[in-house]
């Protein structure tokens, strides 16, 4: 008997649909997986089901649950919230009350869920340990919880109810990759140890194979296909199915290659320090270390690949190398040109470009992305207005658009081609050094591979030294000749991708690479 | 979410207190302009004979205690008052936004003087300041606008810093900075054309404020002087018959009101146009 049973379910806003007749039935205790990229309508799903839909939405269609059909009465369908059905977000920053803590947060899901009797703090740190929590983690605030543990917190209060159903949208994608290992496997416990059904919303289809049981598809609105875990990941009918377990393969051939001559950037000493507000004045705090003299060396024409945990400092040491921040100690060298950050020499500020991870941050809004693209150009002093000209239309070319896009706004491109419409003004200087931050996370799994095969071919064809950021390592074995480990602000261990990933040495390594899920299903032929 | 740029013109036009407000201020704005070419009757021509009379067809809205058509006045008023409060307007965003922008853009001890300096002109109640700049320096239109304008200026430059601050860490800034692009350069580029709305809804409300402030500043005789006329002027003409002739009052005062409500209704809706995320609100997803 089906817990719950969603038939034509249609989600409108103003004309277009959103989510066009999707049908299916999670029963009791079943895991449902629902897989689809962003903008195919699988939130809204999930919405629709909680009551929870932006008020200029039309639905139809027929949600029946434990029998009985979901009430169109707001005041009903609160009762329901909570109680029965239960949702974890995507964002737990957002989704917590910035000015209450943790434990009260709980405690008063418990008591509008009407689960609370008598002192609500037995269970509260009942509820915590249950998902992993210290039971004094109840007395902090959101701000002072860490992304994992926020999401805990989100899990804890979708628990205090004891719902039937847990809806959870796209929980670990805002996480670090060791972390969000930890909340699946929390959530694979959870529901066992409960007997509850879950809906998992998720672009990851790793992280839906090795929770859910069964998979749906979703893509612009429509079910693509659905069906048993086995059939869907092992004898995918549909193509686009058939795409995205290729896409999350990365089929990307490896370049490897010996470096070229000899150094291009020396860090030596690196060091950045970070001053914190005070408590209060009687409290000071002490700066914080995001990086903690790093040393290391860039080889000409090597692809080197940073990977770490979030916060170890990858990010930071970016932004030094490319000019935007300034190391408190230490020196870097490029070409024989000693810097500390900002003071980067402008002739060299044309040698060294990056690539920001959020494609939809680094374009300006009102500005063309060709206007945002030729913007590097400014440093190419003496270069003829024709020959500029040139240059954009190859640059273009090369990341493979079309030249006449350049008069149109950022926002009418896919994240894909704004990615790489950034890598484009990333290489219209013709660097030497390209920096990538997080070139593909931001990106939907089936554009990834695409990317990361152009990012080699530029590489090959142009002659480019890379330093990739990355904390995805099935992108660190394509793109990289090596690897560097960081971890609070130092660099723990260093080499081939097949040694480290193979045979790591240090445990942070190892958790990483434990954090990995397994790959599934088949390689299907395109 | 994606922008669509084509649907949201026309809901531009649905927000019907935008509607509203724009439409009314417009039309004041209209009569004020018309007052530079026309009038009814030229308002420097005192007709004692014919003081005090009710509206009729000859004087729409009456005449005032000097036989003055009390229509033309309105309309000279209400000219003198948008001037007033525009220029005061443009003083405070062309010297505040800059200085906004600066604090952001350079941060440290410059962002420090210059939140200071904000606090100080924060801290004393403008109209006391505008009254002691007016008695320094003589009663006149002029001075009442550099009065206002200099207490537009922390208010503009507090709106630009948030706005800017809120874009400086965004990667497209970012990419600018690798670009080469100094901090004006920047500033100009990418911030100016993004803060923009926020600009222009504070000016809207500024502008509001203005009118009023021009108001309080002639009812006490600091402001425009005769033979020229506005409407707080007006006001203060009117208050000795107000017990004989309160009509005197009563349309001046009312036209202050309808001009305030009307920028302020048209200051809000385009806040709500403006600003997507306050536009979200209304359909925002609720959390568990």
């Amino acid at each position: 008997m089906a817990l719950l049973k969603v038939d034509e379910l249609t989600v409108r806003f103003g004309g277009t649909p959103v989510l066009d007749a999707v049908s299916f039935e999670i029963g009791k205790g079943q895991r449902f997986g629902v897989i689809g990229e962003s903008g195919s309508g699988k939130t809204m799903s999930a919405l629709a089901i909680m009551g929870l839909l932006p008020e200029d939405a039309e639905l139809s269609g027929t949600l029946i649950f434990d029998r009985e059909p979901l009430p169109a009465d707001e005041e009903a369908r609160a009762k329901l919230r909570g109680k029965r059905i239960a949702m974890v977000f995507q964002e737990p920053m957002t989704s917590l009350n910035p000015l209450e803590k943790a434990g009260a947060q709980v405690a008063e899901a418990m008591h509008l869920a009407g689960q609370a009797q008598g002192d609500p703090r037995a269970d509260v740190e009942r509820l915590f340990v249950e998902v992993g929590l210290e039971p004094g983690h109840a007395a902090r605030y959101p701000h002072e919880l860490s992304g994992g543990q926020r999401q805990r917190v989100m899990i804890a209060m979708a628990l205090a109810g004891k719902p039937d159903l847990l809806i959870c949208d796209e929980p670990t994608s805002a996480l670090d990759l060791i972390t969000q290992r930890k909340v699946i496997d929390l959530i694979d416990r959870i529901c066992s140890d409960r007997g509850m059904a879950l809906m998992f919303i998720s672009h990851d289809l790793k992280a839906v194979a090795a929770l859910c049981t069964k998979i749906m598809v979703v893509r612009r609105g429509k079910v693509v296909e659905m069906g048993d875990k086995l059939d869907v990941l092992g004898h995918p009918k549909h193509d686009y199915t058939k795409l995205l377990l290729a896409a999350g393969r990365h089929r990307a051939r490896t370049l490897m290659r010996a470096p070229i001559s000899g150094d291009m950037l020396v860090a030596r000493d690196l060091t950045k320090r970070f001053r914190q507000p005070d408590v209060s004045i009687f409290e000071p705090r002490p700066p914080l270390t995001a990086l903690d003299g790093v040393n290391f060396t860039i080889r000409s024409g090597e692809s080197l690949a940073l990977v770490g945990p979030s916060g170890s400092g990858k990010s930071t040491l970016a932004r030094i190398i490319v000019g935007l921040d300034r190391a408190t100690k230490g020196e870097l060298e490029f070409d024989h040109q000693v810097y500390h950050g900002t003071d980067l020499p402008r002739t060299l500020r044309r040698d060294i470009s990056l690539v920001f991870q959020d494609p939809f941050g680094s374009f300006n809004p009102r500005l063309t992305i060709g206007e945002s693209v030729a913007e590097p150009l400014r440093l190419e002093q003496g270069a003829e207005f024709d020959e500029l000209g040139r240059r954009i239309v190859e640059v273009v070319q090369a990341v493979g658009l079309s030249p006449d896009m350049l008069n149109r706004f950022p926002h009418e491109f896919s994240g894909g081609q704004r990615q790489r419409f950034a890598i484009a003004r990333a290489l219209i200087t013709r660097p030497r050094l390209v920096v990538l931050d997080e070139p593909v996370s931001a990106l939907d799994v089936s554009v990834r591979g695409e990317v990361l095969v152009l990012l080699n071919r530029l590489r090959a064809d142009y002659g480019l030294t890379f330093l990739v950021i990355s904390h995805d390592l099935d992108m660190v074995r394509i793109v990289a000749d090596r690897v560097m480990v960081m971890d609070k602000g130092r660099i723990i261990e260093t080499g081939t991708p097949a040694q480290l990933l193979d045979k790591p040495q240090e445990p942070l390594t190892k958790e990483l690479i434990a954090a990995s899920l397994p790959d599934v299903g088949i390689v299907p032929v395109l | 979410m994606t922008d669509l740029p084509a649907p949201e013109k026309r809901v531009w036009l649905r927000h019907p207190s935008l509607r509203i407000g724009a439409v009314a201020s417009l039309v004041f704005l209209l009569v004020g302009f018309v007052s530079i070419a026309w009038v009814p009757y030229p308002i420097e021509v005192i007709n004692v004979g014919a003081a005090m009379q009710d509206p009729s067809p000859a004087h729409w809205l009456g005449t005032d205690h000097l036989g003055r058509d009390m229509l033309s006045m309105i309309m000279k008023g209400t000219l003198t008052s948008f001037v007033v409060a525009a220029i005061a307007v443009a003083i405070g965003a062309l010297i505040g936004v800059p200085l906004g922008l600066a604090a952001a853009a350079w941060g440290g001890p410059a962002e420090w003087f210059i939140l200071r300096v904000n606090d100080f002109l924060f801290a004393f109640p403008a109209l006391i300041i505008a009254i002691l700049i007016t008695t320094i320096f003589g009663p006149s239109a002029i001075n009442a606008m550099i009065a206002v304008g200099i207490f537009n200026i922390p208010v503009f430059a507090r709106v630009a810093r948030g706005g800017a601050l809120s874009l400086k860490t965004l990667d497209y800034v970012g990419a600018a900075r690798l670009a080469g692009m100094g901090p004006i350069e920047i500033a100009r580029r990418h911030i100016l054309p993004n803060i923009a709305s926020l600009i222009i809804v504070q000016a809207t409300i500024q502008l509001a404020l203005g009118i009023l402030a021009e108001a309080s500043l002639s009812y006490v005789g600091l402001g425009t002087q005769p033979p020229a006329t506005s409407l707080g002027l007006m006001l203060k003409d009117a208050q000795t018959y107000a017990l004989l002739k309160p009509s005197l009052a009563l349309i001046p005062g009312i036209t202050i009101i309808l001009i305030v409500v009307a920028l302020n209704l048209a200051g809000d809706g385009l806040r709500d146009q403006l600003d997507p995320k306050l536009r979200r609100l209304g359909g925002a997803r609720g959390a568990a």
